[in-house]
């Protein structure tokens, strides 16, 4: 993957929401949801993001899709500044960049079948010239994520989480995109239904060539299916290393207690690894903690770390982490 | 007792299993591997309904409600058949014959003009039910598309659109429709815009509230992804998700459309003699009310009933359609 | 032989619904041993949660329950009114549930809601019932509990909010924690937290304790005892090393072999079950795992085996224990 080329840059990206809790100017608060996020994807490879519901890394997904508007930064797609573009400038990437959201009970729209579903961004991006075509290549799709005929004219409410999901995969495959940002595509499915999930997701990616940024809280299947993984804390980027170099090499204490956290469906090694149980909870994102945004639930924290925010360096090739008392 | 009885008779009784782990089981063929053909997984058996097709399997379980759609079904064919069945005209003056009571050649008996006044009751109908349809027909129209449009653009927009909608509300309706209908003259084209002009603020409100409730769910999200319009998105998605609480409140502005109808008639501003409305025909049997009560207990009857049965399928659709008793 | 503090013989849970009977709950046996920590497995509509709930009767109007005995510390709860029941219910046996939010009522502040119990229950006053909700509060590790106690529950973020459920649950000393996937809704952080606060309560109080989840991972960290159910029925049960290690079901295994390993990152493919699970408006004659098991035989798909055992209180329902079938036994990938 090192050889490919960098397919999405982003630079700096913050995004800010603003929240209304009274009247005038003084009920408006500022929620720094993504602050200050630096990464690449290169073509072909699955970009894991990980990190605690409140981190950032949903919106992060949807900034770079422009769900959101940044606030400040540069989203680079493909050597083109897409950060800035309208709407309907924007259009042709609709077609190249897709999504996969979390929730296969609320991304299906209810009232309609899932040849509507899968077949509406055809039409629109006029890939098919007929009906009779864009029936032909709704059934392809549907075939290609294991459905059969008998399902293309019923509703998403008759399917299980795990074939509503595969029905919105088609969606998102339906454009041919490049790449697809996943959020969470399997935390609300099955633990059975979840593996065949993520084998489709990898067996596409091979098909296809397509790049992933794979959005999730579960760090075994961001192990598994993820060639590099970011680590998010509040808004902020903490850690980012390859794959194995990440879980084997943790650098920063936060990557280390959210790993230690994840529960391991083995007795024994759950039971005979010592944890590192966090205490208390992640601040609030409109009133965040001065300089490192850890500091108030890191063990090693110190004077330091209440003042000057860590910036992220790299401590071996292509590991980068912000810390001031990295591990 | 009663409950009991119940509950026993969705059991089925448990049958003993055909086979256990302790038999001999002599077929050897039976401990043969199932072919993949007999794995029959994925298959969805229960019939495929849509939302509508759901909604009409309960109110039809709805006794009251199904009456109400007899009710009505029964008064709009006595509109459109009733006047043709008798011999009279709603207008047609019979000296010979006034102020009869019910018999073989008047069924409902007649006026002090000798009009017929079944005849009439059935004309009335048409203008009461025309009324109230049509009424309910545009306010949907105005109230989907100004809410919809209010709830979606939202910001100042929709400030601007709901103050709008507030300053309306603030006067009141009564005073609006009187003044309109002295201003156009009494007639039904004038009932109607009178009507309109009020009535749409419920509806509007309402659906703006629904958008508001929807417009952040991920399948609206989903259709910006594959690049669907604003506008795409308020009328593929939006709308036809707020459909079901929309028509149970237009459903309700029936009733109330008749009723306005028949009160404007009844204190002499509605439509004019002599073309009969429901209200007018009540107006007109006040004076002689004590020797003809039979004037008055017709017209009054088809009002109670028309508002019974329209409100019994309010309540009936309100149920079939409500998302939270949907699984 | 462990002294059994609830004892479930064929619960049945059907419930009525617009398009027909669901039948939820189809004939299961289980108990639940005094001091044990016992983990309810399975996927979503296994039947795992309504088999909780039908025993505390707290199941909407459309569910009807049907059983031959659920003995509850010497007493056959299903003979019993619903004012014992509620006389029960946060006393002798108390609830956690997933969303802290819908059982905590958003107009009074937790000290309240924690002191409710206590007075109704315990018949404590209002001051003996303050001090023990402070108490209950420092307990699962709320700091500042006096401060605390005047807050509402949107005051609180969702892991204290749970804390503060088990501290209500667990108030009036009950003999019976039913824990219905208490962490689900958190972060993995804010988990083992809470996962860790409940294996220090049932060590201190020596509370009974069934914790329902889907997650392996979580039953694994704390259970004792294992029962993982599918399609209404209970497929395996046993002692949590002999599950994980020593699986005797085709779907215990599926369910294990879908989680990634804690290993390298491999180009290997995860194993997935495939398929989806029957529906229990019209469950299957035989076994309802039949069509997604890798080694199911013809016999799988006419009847239902019964639960088997197959070592010291290890049992699972599954025609390979059968004599005829070790020729299939070889198939199984453990």
């Amino acid at each position: 993957m090192n050889g490919s080329k960098v397919l999405l840059d982003v630079e700096n990206l913050q995004t800010t929401f603003r929240i209304r809790s009274g009247f005038g100017a003084a009920g408006v608060h500022k929620l720094k949801a993504v602050d200050g996020v630096s990464f690449q994807v290169r073509q072909g490879e699955t970009f894991g993001l990980v990190g605690e519901s409140g981190c950032g890394k949903t919106t992060v997904g949807r900034t770079i899709l422009k769900l959101y508007q940044p606030t400040e930064g540069k989203i680079v797609y493909d050597g083109q500044d897409i950060t800035q573009m309208d709407q309907k400038a924007f259009a042709p990437y609709r077609r190249k960049m897709q999504m996969i959201f979390q929730d296969p009970y609320t991304s299906l729209d209810p009232r309609q079948p899932v040849s509507e579903i899968i077949g509406a961004p055809l039409t629109l991006h006029k890939l098919v010239s007929n009906q009779a075509e864009r029936n032909e290549r709704v059934r392809e799709l549907v075939h290609m994520v294991g459905l059969k005929d008998d399902h293309i004219n019923r509703y998403p409410h008759e399917f299980s989480g795990g074939q509503r999901q595969r029905i919105g995969i088609a969606r998102a495959l339906a454009l041919n995109p490049e790449f697809i940002v996943c959020d969470e595509p399997i935390s609300a499915l099955d633990v059975s239904i979840q593996a065949h999930i993520i084998n489709i997701l990898e067996d596409f990616q091979h098909r296809f060539n397509l790049t992933y940024l794979f959005i999730s809280h579960d760090l075994s299947m961001v192990r598994h299916i993820s060639h590099r993984v970011g680590v998010m804390y509040l808004g902020h980027l903490v850690e980012v290393a390859e794959v194995n170099d990440l879980y084997e090499n943790m650098r920063h204490p936060y990557t280390v207690s959210l790993m230690s956290a994840a529960p391991i469906a083995d007795p024994n090694v759950a039971r005979n690894t010592k944890r590192v149980i966090l205490q208390g909870d992640v601040p609030s994102p409109i009133n965040p903690p001065s300089g490192c945004p850890f500091r108030t639930r890191c063990q090693y924290a110190d004077e330091i770390c209440a003042h000057v925010m860590p910036q992220l360096e790299e401590v071996s090739k292509g590991h980068i982490v912000a810390c001031h008392h990295m591990l | 007792m009663k409950s009991n009885r119940k509950k026993e008779a969705i059991f089925q009784p448990v049958a003993a299993p055909i086979y256990t782990l302790e038999d001999e089981i002599t077929d050897d063929s039976l401990f043969e591997p199932l072919d993949d053909a007999e794995k029959q997984t994925d298959v969805i058996s229960r019939p495929s309904l849509t939302y509508w097709q759901n909604a009409w399997q309960k109110l039809r379980r709805d006794p009251l409600a199904m009456a109400g759609i007899v009710v009505i079904i029964l008064m709009i064919l006595l509109a459109i058949f009733g006047p043709l069945i008798q011999p009279y005209t709603y207008d047609g003056q019979d000296y010979s014959a006034i102020n009869q009571t019910p018999n073989a050649q008047h069924w409902f008996g007649t006026d002090k003009f000798g009009r017929d006044l079944f005849v009439r009751v059935a004309y009335g109908a048409r203008i009461s039910l025309t009324v109230g349809f049509a009424a309910a027909a545009i306010n949907m129209v105005i109230g989907v598309l100004y809410g919809g449009i209010s709830g979606y653009v939202g910001g100042s927009v929709d400030m601007v659109m709901m103050r709008i909608v507030d300053i309306i509300s603030a006067i009141p309706s009564l005073l609006i429709i009187i003044l309109v209908m002295v201003f156009l003259g009494a007639n039904m084209k004038s009932i109607l815009i009178a009507l309109c002009l009020t009535y749409w603020i419920g509806t509007a409100r309402q659906v703006r509230g629904q958008i508001l409730s929807i417009k952040n769910q991920d399948f609206a999200l989903a259709a910006k992804v594959i690049g669907e319009s604003d506008f795409q998105i308020l009328l593929r998605h939006l709308v036809p998700n707020s459909m079901g609480p929309i028509i149970v409140t237009v459903t309700f502005l029936i009733p109330q459309a008749i009723f306005y109808e028949a009160f404007l008639s009844f204190i002499g501003i509605g439509i004019s003699v002599p073309v009969a409305s429901w209200g007018t025909l009540a107006n007109d049997s006040l004076a002689n009310m004590n020797l003809y009560p039979h004037l008055m207990l017709f017209p009054a009857v088809a009002i109670s009933i028309t508002m019974f049965a329209l409100n019994f399928i309010g309540d009936g659709l309100r149920d079939a359609l409500d998302p939270r008793l949907k699984k | 032989m462990n002294e059994r503090l609830l004892d479930v013989r064929s619960l049945r849970t059907n419930f009525l619904t617009g398009g027909g009977i669901v039948n939820a709950v189809r004939g299961i046996n289980f108990h639940v041993d005094k001091g044990e920590f016992l983990g309810v497995a399975g996927e979503s509509g296994c039947g795992k949660s309504v088999t909780m709930l039908s025993i505390m009767r707290l199941l909407p109007d459309t569910a009807r329950v049907q059983s031959q005995g659920i003995l509850f510390d010497g007493v056959d709860l299903q003979t019993q009114k619903m004012k014992y029941m509620r006389s029960i219910q946060g006393n002798k046996i108390g609830m956690i549930f997933q969303d802290p939010m819908t059982c905590l009522n958003p107009l009074y502040t937790i000290g309240n809601q924690l002191m409710e119990p206590l007075q109704i229950h315990k018949k404590l006053s209002r001051k003996e019932a303050r001090k023990r909700a402070a108490e209950m509060l420092d307990l699962v590790g709320i700091s500042n509990p006096e401060r605390r106690l005047r807050q509402y529950p949107h005051e609180f973020s969702g892991g204290m909010r749970q804390r503060a459920m088990i501290a209500m649950a667990m108030s009036c000393d009950p003999k019976l924690l039913i824990a219905d996937e208490p962490t689900t809704a958190l972060d993995v952080t804010i988990q083992a937290q809470i996962l860790d606060l409940m294996k220090n309560l049932k060590q201190k109080f020596d509370t009974s304790t069934a914790l329902i989840t889907h997650d392996l991972g979580v039953i694994a960290s704390v259970c004792t005892r294992v029962i993982i159910m599918y399609g209404g029925l209970i497929m395996e049960q046993g002692y949590v090393e002999d599950i994980f290690y020593r699986p005797a079901h085709p779907y215990t295994i599926g369910l294990l072999k879908s989680v990634p390993s804690a290993g390298e990152r491999t180009q290997e493919q995860l194993t997935p079950i495939p398929g989806t699970p029957p529906d229990l408006m019209n469950p299957p004659p035989g076994c309802p795992f039949a069509a997604r098991c890798s080694v199911a035989m013809k016999i799988c798909a006419l009847a239902q085996p019964e639960l088997h055992e197959v070592g010291d209180n290890h049992a699972a329902a599954c025609w390979l224990n059968h004599p005829k079938a070790s020729h299939m036994k070889g198939r199984l990938e453990v």
